[in-house]
């Protein structure tokens, strides 16, 4: 098997590689129950080409990545770079899938701005990834301290947030899309308060890259075709998302992501969902990274990715 | 004077006690011997209000207070031995009082050595000695004993029988003994019933 | 030789056991390879050694040890009181019995996420570990109190032992071995459980916040430094408490006592 991927391997390079449509073994991929998951609604419909399984927190979706039971994984882009020092460079990052998709939910009135969260409680999820450090630098910028003046619930996964908010009047719940439109469509009491991703952008003046797309070194490396056509599939599921809506909601509620198709629909525009490569995405990656570890160095795992950690392109 | 007056007595569906009555004299020692099971101990725990019956009347007890010793001691293990004595005084008399009243039943049973002992460092006829000062110290009006001398071997018996032979003389109370030794209930005794037959009916009385 | 070294002082036994663990630690390390997995534990003593010399630390320490304490207390508290009520009225007994079967065999986790939708992070520790002792202080205090045997009780009725020098002199040091076996059950069960509902609960200041986040942020050698603090003030918390239950009286009967626990 081994000597077949190399012999494989070795008729493709030096040469512009041809879009062949057979694979050498299917990708397995890990992904997240949202945009990441949407986005790549295409690939579902491909069993044999690709293993999607869609987790409910970056958690799960780390522990697939070290065990090696993944190929390729979306996470959230701090825990991409946590990964690249904690494995020693065993992962690459191939692309940039989700920009700003954040927003402070309330079942209420009382908030209107960031200010207005001080001294409150908000339930959120996914305590490690990209909305912690972007609710604590928006809480710098509107001048709170994140450890005094609010109190942060952290629950398990972004269902459990979406379910509390909806349940409980006066609420206050940081959540990403696409469960920010799912719970204003269902309950009409829970609105939108802050839309942190506009905040994000006023403030640091650039693109909110939450979400990226990682592969293992190995995969990279070896099966150098397999990948390329991956990126060629998974540009083309993002594409088709985007463009016809409809049907690609229709897809979404199939396969369980968002059960009714009407919300989905809503929801999709709102997801943010995108395919930058790993080049163009860089440089606001490399912004991004700046701004959260000077706040909390562990939010990228202690030091900044050095370039090896960016997928250059097929060779 | 204690009356027991035709008493019906079941254990599980046998009827041990059948019409049974027995008279017992007051400041007098009695004692009731008898084979092994045959319901003396019952009898001691129905005068002593321990246990009930299903008919029949025992009378001359109200108001008068008891003091029993009891087949296995029951002395408390987490106290010593002067404790164990001081624990039933503490409702009659007054601390500096009760402590006078124990020193003087240990000294008359030779046990003052032992005040500080706990129960499990002490010989079986040892803490029967105790189990006894405890009940003479309570100085009831009626003294009943299960078995006293279980666990004595007849040199400790004989320091013993004289000394309580000699406190009971003085002090006009109404004891009555159970036991199955003949020559003890003979030795200390004014009276001796003896219990036989199945269901009891009768109680003869034994030459003194 | 040999024989001589197995011999040795437990002191030093102890010493050469736990050198021989790191050892196997440092074997795993090195064969594993993966720092996610399994730090090195020379890294990781560094970074204990580290956090012992942040305030935080210190803060997060006693935010732990109180809410253990505070649950304990209340464990006692409910567990006598409910006892004592259980064993004077059967109506108390039955109604009781049925909710401790029950909270006995439930799992920790379905408490702690019970718990949490209702309590504030900081007290769902202690909530936590209330229910998951009261049901052991409970269930040992009553065995006691209804093991005193009747053979006291009926001599109490003769001697007209009062009320008070009953409960002073018999049920009180009858029970004291039941209730110190529940509180030594209890010291290791309840530092378990609040640790756990703290990394579900994260309240700002606890050990567990600290593992939470050592996992998310994958800081291995953080997560294995704080277990180690907390199994090491677990450790020493159950020692302490042990220490102050056998400071009792001499005798054979109080030494005996001691088995339970």
């Amino acid at each position: 098997m081994l000597i077949l991927l190399l012999v494989m391997t070795g008729m493709f390079t030096g040469c512009t590689p041809e879009p062949e449509e057979l694979l050498t073994a299917p990708v397995k991929i890990g992904s997240l129950n949202g945009p990441t998951g949407i986005g790549m609604v295409k690939l579902l419909e491909d069993p044999d080409k690709y293993q999607v399984t869609l987790y409910q927190s970056p958690d799960e979706v780390v522990g697939k990545i070290i065990s090696g039971e993944v190929d390729v994984a979306a996470v959230p882009s701090n825990l991409a770079a946590v990964l690249y020092n904690k494995l020693e460079g065993d992962i690459v990052l191939i692309g940039v899938n989700t920009l700003g998709v954040l927003y402070i939910v309330e079942n209420g009135e009382t908030i209107t701005n960031i200010s207005a969260l001080k001294g409150k409680t908000i339930v959120a999820s996914g305590k490690g990834g990209t909305p912690e450090f972007i609710l604590n630098q928006l809480l710098v910028n509107a001048g709170l301290d994140p450890q005094k003046d609010l109190t942060v619930n952290w629950l398990m996964n972004h269902t459990d947030v979406a379910s509390t908010l909806m349940a409980k009047e006066g609420t206050i719940a940081m959540l990403p899309q696409p469960f920010t439109t799912i719970v204003t469509e269902k309950n009409p009491k829970v609105r939108v308060a802050v839309d942190m991703n506009a905040e994000w952008k006023t403030s640091q003046k650039m693109e909110l890259p939450m979400g990226v797309l990682i592969a293992q070194k190995s995969f990279v490396e070896d099966r150098e075709a397999d990948l390329a056509i991956f990126l060629k599939d998974y540009a083309a599921s993002v594409d088709f998302v985007n463009s016809d809506v409809k049907a690609a909601a229709s897809l979404v509620s199939e396969y369980g992501i968002i059960p009714d198709a009407l919300i989905a629909e809503k929801a999709i525009p709102q997801c943010n969902i995108v395919f930058v490569s790993a080049q163009d995405g860089k440089a606001d990656l490399t912004s991004f990274y700046e701004i959260i570890s000077a706040m909390n160095p562990k939010s990228i795992g202690g030091t900044m990715p050095d370039e090896n950690f960016y997928f250059k392109g097929i060779k | 004077m204690i009356e027991v007056k035709h008493l019906y007595k079941k254990f599980k569906k046998e009827y041990i006690f059948e019409d049974f009555s027995i008279s017992l004299a007051d400041r007098k020692v009695t004692s009731i011997i008898g084979p092994s099971g045959c319901g003396k101990t019952t009898l001691l725990r129905m005068i002593a209000g321990l246990e009930s019956y299903e008919q029949g009347q025992i009378s001359g007890i109200n108001q008068r207070s008891i003091s029993y010793v009891f087949q296995e001691d029951r002395l408390l293990p987490w106290l010593n031995v002067f404790q164990n004595i001081e624990l039933v005084l503490k409702s009659k008399f007054p601390p500096k009082e009760s402590q006078l009243k124990v020193q003087e039943v240990l000294a008359q049973l030779d046990l003052s050595e032992a005040a500080e002992m706990m129960p499990d460092e002490l010989s079986g006829g040892m803490q029967r000695r105790v189990a006894i000062g405890r009940a003479l110290a309570y100085d009831a009006d009626i003294i009943l004993l299960d078995e006293p001398f279980k666990g004595m071997d007849s040199k400790l018996k004989n320091e013993v029988l004289p000394q309580l032979a000699a406190v009971w003389e003085k002090a006009e109370k109404t004891i009555i003994l159970v036991t199955h030794d003949i020559a003890d209930a003979r030795e200390l005794s004014d009276i001796v019933y003896e219990l036989s037959g199945r269901p009891l009916k009768k109680v003869e009385t034994l030459a003194d | 030789m040999k024989i001589s070294i197995l011999k040795e002082s437990s002191k030093t036994k102890s010493a050469l056991i736990l050198i021989f663990w790191l050892l196997v630690w440092q074997i795993v390390y090195t064969i594993i390879g993966k720092d996610v997995i399994v730090p090195s534990p020379m890294d990781t003593f560094v970074t204990l050694s580290q956090l012992l010399m942040t305030q935080g630390f210190y803060q997060d320490v006693s935010a732990t040890m109180s809410r253990v304490i505070a649950g304990i207390i209340i464990s006692f508290a409910a567990g006598l009181g409910t006892a004592i009520a259980a064993h004077l009225l059967f109506i108390v007994k039955d109604i009781m019995g049925f909710a401790v079967n029950i909270l006995k065999s439930t799992p920790v986790m379905a408490v702690i996420i019970f718990a949490l939708l209702w309590l504030p992070s900081g007290n769902v520790p202690i909530f936590v570990c209330f229910l998951m002792c009261y049901p052991i202080v409970y269930t040992n205090i009553l065995t006691g109190v209804e093991s005193l045997s009747k053979d006291y009780i009926e001599m109490s009725q003769i001697y007209r032992i009062r009320k008070r020098d009953l409960v002073r002199s018999i049920y009180i040091p009858f029970v004291a071995p039941h209730i110190k076996s529940a509180l030594s059950l209890t010291t290791g069960l309840s530092w378990k459980t609040v640790v756990a509902a703290e990394v579900l609960a994260s309240p700002t200041f606890s050990m567990g916040y600290n593992l939470l986040n050592a996992k998310v942020y994958l800081d291995t050698e953080s997560l294995f430094a704080w277990i180690i603090a907390i199994v090491a003030l677990s450790m020493a918390f159950e020692k302490i408490v042990n220490w102050i239950l056998h400071k009792g009286k001499k005798g054979a009967y109080n030494d005996r006592s001691k088995a339970f626990i």
